[in-house]
C-alpha cells in the first residue's frame, strides 16, 4: 500500500511525511487528473491532497442523498438505482446522469439475460 | 437477511450480511459475468481502491445500513468522474492565465464554478492545516541558531536589548528561518487567503524579539518564499 509519507516526499520536495494519513491514495488521484484530458501537464504537490478530501466530501454528499432514496423505498440496502436517482435529482451532479443512465440500461439487460438463461 | 420492495432481490455480498444468499441478478457473480459480457475488465488504476470508497461511505451510513455491490462501484466510477470534471476546469483555468501547474486554488476555483460552493469552506480549512503542520516540520527540521542563542540566555531582558541594537541589521540578514511573505491577493472572490506560513515558527521566540524580527524581516526585504503556490496571509478570521 501506498506510504503517505514517502509520497508526500516525492511531490513536495523533502518535506517530512507528517502530512497525516489520507483516506484516498494521492498517486492515483494524480492518475486519474492526468488521464482527464491530453493537455494536463503538470500538477502542483498540493492539488491531489486537496482532491482527497475534496472526494471525501463528495462521496459523503452522494452516499446521503442516495440513502434518503434507500429510506423513501423504506429499504436498508443502497441500491445503484438509488445512487442514480441522487444523481439524476441533484443539480451539481448533473455530468454524472450519463455514468448512471447508461450503467442502468446495461444492469437492465444483463438482468433480463439471466433471466432467460 | 433483508427484506426489498424492488424488483430484484439485493447482493448478497455486503460485509456485514452473514447470510450471504447469492441472487443471480444482482450478486458478484452477476456483476462479473456482466462485465465479461460486455467484455469489460475494471481497471483499478482508474478508480479509488473500494474499500476507502466503503469506509467514507459506512463513516455517515447508520450502522445497520447495507450496501449493494453495484452501488459501491457506481459510486467508485462517480468518483473518478467528478475528479476529470474538475480537473478539467481547473487546468482550463491555467491556460487561460497562462500558466503550467494546477495548483489547488486552481482546483478550489473550478470548485466555486462548477456548484460545489459548500466545499470550499471545509476544503480551506483542510488546505491550511495540511500547509502549517508541513511548515512547522520544515522549521523544526532546521533549528534556528541566533533565537536558539537568544532563548538559551538567562537574561532574558538584556538578551533582547542586545539583540535590538544596530547588530539587528546585519543580523537579520543571516536569519535562516522562514519570515511571513508579503500578503498576495487571493485568485478568486470566494477563496479565502491562507495564514501565515511562519505562525509556528513563532512561539520559540520571545514576546518581542518576535514582533522586532516579523518588521526587520519585512523592512530588509528579507522575505523567504512559500510553497511552490504563494504563500498568502491571514484573513481567515472569517471562519
Amino acid at each position: 500500500m501506498r506510504q503517505p509519507g514517502a509520497y508526500s516526499k516525492l511531490l513536495s520536495g523533502g518535506v517530512s511525511g507528517k502530512t497525516g494519513p489520507h483516506s484516498l491514495p494521492l498517486a492515483r488521484i494524480k492518475k486519474i487528473m492526468k488521464k482527464s484530458s491530453e493537455d494536463v501537464k503538470m500538477i502542483s504537490g498540493e492539488a491531489p491532497i486537496v482532491f482527497s478530501k475534496a472526494c471525501e466530501l463528495f462521496v459523503e454528499e452522494l452516499t446521503k442523498r442516495a440513502w434518503l432514496i434507500t429510506l423513501q423505498g423504506k429499504r436498508r440496502t443502497m441500491q445503484k438505482d438509488d445512487v442514480a436517482s441522487a444523481v439524476i435529482t441533484t443539480d451539481i451532479f448533473d455530468f454524472l446522469v450519463n455514468l448512471v443512465v447508461e450503467d442502468r440500461n446495461n444492469s437492465t439487460a444483463a438482468v433480463a439475460a439471466n433471466k432467460l438463461g | 437477511i433483508v427484506i426489498t420492495e424492488g424488483d430484484a432481490p439485493p447482493a448478497a455480498s455486503t460485509t456485514t450480511n452473514a447470510a450471504n444468499i447469492p441472487s443471480p441478478p444482482n450478486a458478484a457473480a452477476g456483476e462479473v459475468s456482466l462485465e465479461q459480457q460486455q467484455g469489460f475488465k475494471r481497471d483499478a488504476d482508474q478508480y479509488m481502491p473500494i474499500a476507502n470508497i466503503i469506509r467514507i461511505m459506512r463513516s455517515i451510513l447508520p450502522a445497520h445500513a447495507k450496501i449493494a455491490d453495484d452501488a459501491k462501484e457506481v459510486i467508485q466510477e462517480c468518483i473518478s468522474e467528478f475528479i476529470s470534471f474538475i480537473t478539467i476546469e481547473a487546468n482550463g483555468r491555467c491556460h487561460r492565465e497562462y500558466r503550467k501547474t494546477i495548483t489547488p486554488e486552481d482546483v478550489l476555483a473550478a470548485m466555486a464554478s462548477l456548484g460545489f460552493t459548500n466545499y470550499l469552506e471545509p476544503l480551506t480549512i483542510f488546505l491550511n492545516k495540511h500547509r502549517a503542520q508541513k511548515d512547522s516540520d520544515r522549521s523544526s527540521m532546521n533549528p534556528l541558531p541566533q533565537f536558539v542563542r537568544r532563548s538559551g540566555a538567562a537574561d532574558g531582558g538584556s538578551g533582547f536589548v542586545q539583540y535590538q541594537e544596530p547588530q539587528g541589521s546585519h543580523m537579520v540578514r543571516h536569519l535562516p528561518r522562514t519570515p511571513p511573505p508579503p500578503p498576495v491577493a487571493p485568485t478568486t472572490g470566494y477563496y479565502v487567503p491562507l495564514p501565515p506560513v511562519a505562525a509556528t515558527t513563532m512561539e520559540e521566540e520571545e514576546e518581542f524579539g518576535e514582533l522586532t524580527t516579523t518588521v526587520n524581516d519585512y523592512i530588509f526585504g528579507n522575505h523567504g518564499g512559500g510553497e511552490g503556490s504563494s504563500g498568502e496571509f491571514d484573513l481567515f478570521q472569517k471562519f
